[in-house]
């Protein structure tokens, strides 16, 4: 048994604003969507290094060390889609990619090369654009943002995110199925590990637990009842 | 030429899933029909498309459907099937089963009935092991008295003598459902309770015994074919050590490391339980091989196993095909026999890697959903044995193995190459996959030196650091991608982007593809 059911959020955790004072146009900021989250992972900023010092760089293009890493052995073709010098997180770094027909692409970091599949894109949340990524066997939604609307909309929702920050904890189901016992009811004082319900998935019983001390607000849930991802389970404050 | 004669007319599969389309197959290459039954989760299952016939039988929960045994029996009459496969899970060891199929005239495409109760019950199995001197795992020989309170005295004397750690294990159990592990004395009761009512749910059967835990063990297990007149031939062995949760997740065959004379014993002690149990058709005797070197015995699965590849990867045999060769009386084939003289002394070597709908940095926790890229591995020495299709549901109702990888090579170096090069091939999209956890197997040093146990997993294999790593380059390729592609690919207005860079944007200069349309500033989530 292991505690695999539950997806346990809190409301509102602002992300540290980290940007420059000038922003790219082209600076995205990628994140996980949050059916591929499993903590609050942060957003990942990239940006081309800007024009000046990329010009500057003799790496860039079919320079030696330019052609070989990012193919050892082909020509340096104008299917590179990204600079070689990008800045991620502020942090200048060696990275391109290239396609390789398909929704396969090539990224190269330095010397290593990853093969990527980029699925095509749709609306995600918000204004951002999502696709499906995989790569070394993992899967992942990923959505990306233009740095500038993600600023704005991080200036204009501070304040709203620090009244939520200690709001109460809602957990969530992370997989699909049958409700085979609750343990808890409203009102009940709880601890961190301590057990809530067992639900039954693919033949499975897992157990859900708390993932912090509080008081049970609320059960969302009952014996029998068949759920699916994201229904709320039980609300801890 | 001569044109051989299909052993039955026509064949129901009582089976879904990537089994029943193994069995389909052999059907169609031996001559026969194949009639499939389905749920309403599987209208449009890949076993349903490739069966000559196909029988609903009932909505998708597993007990009202493909576990019914009186609605398969139905359909088998109904289409007039001489004979019923039930591949492995839901009816396969299930002795009710093969006893309706018995009365209603039907073959069972297995051992008799009798058999199954016999060796498919652990605790019968284990009695049976005892009787005939082959050694069995250390623990108890008849069901823990979960029901009654009062013997709990009696039961902790027993279990300390079992020694701590132990496993409550469930008698008519099987892929670690019903199974506790026990480390303090004090937690014992509530795992035989918890145990017992999770293998109630799961086998209709709630008896549970101790076992001791054996560890470091490497799960070896021997393939048994029987025909009808007694002859019981192992085809040799299979390593299943690397497991989660007590389910396999990799096989291979032969057991690496093992001399010919640990092969012939162990293959005979395989035969030895075989013929003590009455056994027909297809079986496989499953032992644990701890450190010292002893095999113990575990327990006797009276089907065909889900890793029955392997072994036909290396012993040159199609085991189902035998199966209905020898559910129709015959005697087993020449090729069998010769497979069988061969086994102690194998000459090539095969690895299977389940893939299953479960997320490997997420302890293994079920994924079922839509299936998007699919794409197969394919050239020499490959076998993929699947249901699914790009677009294809994962229903949540059933098992999650949604693919059975494996490679055939002249020995277990080049295997595994041909496994890491068929991995690389893989892509699957829409649900997270055990693909991640079978790359780090293929390029694991651990691995290729054989250092196998059933412990292997929580030794080697860190899901949250494979997945970081992961999703770091994940982030990389989505923002790049993105970047190269244009401004208005990341939701950026079109006109911001112009004045900026003084000039014609990349999209210009290097054939990069120009930005579709501005995404609106009204759908900030403010």
């Amino acid at each position: 048994m292991a505690d695999l059911t539950s997806d346990a959020s809190e409301s509102g955790a602002a992300t540290a604003s980290r940007g420059a004072a000038v922003t790219d146009p082209r600076a995205v900021r990628v994140r996980l969507a949050a059916v591929s989250r499993t903590a609050d992972e942060p957003a990942v900023r990239i940006a081309p290094v800007p024009e000046p010092l990329r010009m500057a760089n003799p790496t860039i293009g079919t320079g030696p060390l330019g052609g070989a890493a990012i193919a050892p052995g082909a020509t340096p073709e104008p299917a590179v889609l990204a600079q070689r010098q990008m800045l991620v997180d502020g942090e200048p770094c060696d990275v391109s990619i290239r396609s390789l027909g398909g929704g396969r692409h090539l990224l190269v970091e330095g010397a290593d090369a990853t093969r990527v599949v980029l699925e095509p894109d749709g609306p995600g949340e918000g204004g951002s654009r999502a696709r499906e990524v995989l790569v070394d066997g993992f899967r992942f939604v990923i959505e990306t943002e233009a740095e500038r609307i993600a600023s704005l909309r991080e200036r204009a929702s501070q304040g709203r995110a620090a009244s939520a920050h200690s709001g109460p904890l809602q957990v969530k189901a992370i997989i699909p199925g049958k409700v085979v016992a609750v343990s808890v009811k409203v009102g009940d004082s709880v601890t961190a590990g301590q057990h809530l319900l067992v639900v039954e998935a693919m033949k499975m019983q897992n157990e859900l637990r708390a993932p912090r001390d509080g008081t049970i607000e609320r059960v969302g849930v009952a014996v029998g009842v068949n759920i699916e991802i994201g229904d709320l389970l039980v609300v801890i404050n | 030429m001569t044109i051989r004669e299909a052993p039955f007319r026509r064949v129901l599969i009582a089976n879904r899933g990537e089994i029943a389309v193994r069995i389909i197959r052999a059907c169609q290459e031996m001559g026969m029909e194949a009639v499939a039954v389905y749920s309403d989760a599987d209208v449009e299952a890949a076993h349903v498309r490739l069966a000559d016939r196909a029988v609903r039988i009932g909505p998708p929960a597993p007990s009202e459907s493909y576990l019914r045994i009186d609605a398969v029996i139905e359909a088998a009459k109904a289409t007039g099937a001489e004979a019923i496969h039930p591949g492995y899970g839901f009816l396969a060891e299930r002795a009710a089963f093969a006893r309706a199929a018995e009365e209603s005239g039907i073959v069972f495409v297995g051992p008799p009935s009798q058999a199954i109760e016999e060796l498919g019950d652990k605790l019968h199995a284990r009695r049976l092991a005892a009787k005939v001197g082959v050694p069995s795992v250390p623990g108890t020989l008849e069901p823990a008295p979960v029901d009654h309170p009062d013997s709990v005295a009696d039961l902790m004397a027993t279990a300390r003598g079992v020694g701590f750690p132990l496993l409550v294990k469930a008698a008519a159990g099987g892929g670690g459902r019903g199974m506790r592990r026990v480390v303090r004395e004090e937690d014992l009761a509530a795992a035989l309770v918890s145990g017992s009512r999770e293998a109630l749910s799961a086998f209709g059967d709630g008896s549970v015994y101790l076992e001791r835990e054996i560890l470091p063990a490497r799960h070896i297990e021997v393939q048994l074919v029987a025909d009808n007149e007694g002859h019981v031939v192992a085809l040799g062995e299979r390593d299943c050590s690397l497991q989660r949760r007590h389910q396999k997740l990799v096989e291979e065959a032969p057991a690496p490391g093992l001399t010919e004379d640990q092969r012939r014993y162990l293959h005979g002690l395989a035969v030895t339980l075989g013929k003590a149990a009455g056994l027909r058709n297809a079986a496989t005797c499953e032992f644990l091989h701890d450190r010292d070197g002893h095999f113990w015995f575990l327990e006797v699965n009276t089907r065909l196993q889900v890793e029955h590849g392997v072994t036909e990867m290396v012993a040159g045999v199609d085991i189902v095909r035998e199966q209905f060769r020898i559910a129709a009386g015959r005697p087993l084939s020449p090729e069998v026999l010769a497979a069988g003289e061969r086994a102690a002394t194998p000459s090539s070597h095969a690895i299977e890697v389940r893939i299953s709908a479960e997320d490997p940095a997420r302890a293994f926790a079920p994924t079922p959903g839509r299936v998007g890229r699919w794409v197969m591995p394919a050239g020499p020495g490959i076998r993929v044995d699947t249901h699914i299709e790009a677009g294809d549901r994962v229903p949540a109702d059933y098992d999650n193995l949604i693919a059975k990888l494996m490679v055939h090579a002249h020995d277990r170096d080049a295997a595994i190459d041909r496994l890491r090069r068929a991995l690389d091939e893989t892509e699957i999209g829409g649900v997270q996959t055990t693909l991640p956890f079978h790359r780090v197997v293929a390029t694991s040093a651990a691995f290729r030196d054989g250092e196998l146990s059933t412990g292997w997993v929580d030794e080697h294999w860190d899901g949250e650091a494979a997945r970081a790593e992961a999703v770091r380059r994940a982030l990389l390729a989505a923002g790049l991608a993105s970047i190269a592609a244009g401004p208005a690919a990341a939701g950026m207005l079109a006109s911001e982007a112009l004045p900026w860079d003084g000039g014609p944007r990349p999209a210009g200069r290097n054939g990069w593809r120009n930005g579709g349309r501005a995404q609106g500033a009204d759908r900030w989530p403010i």
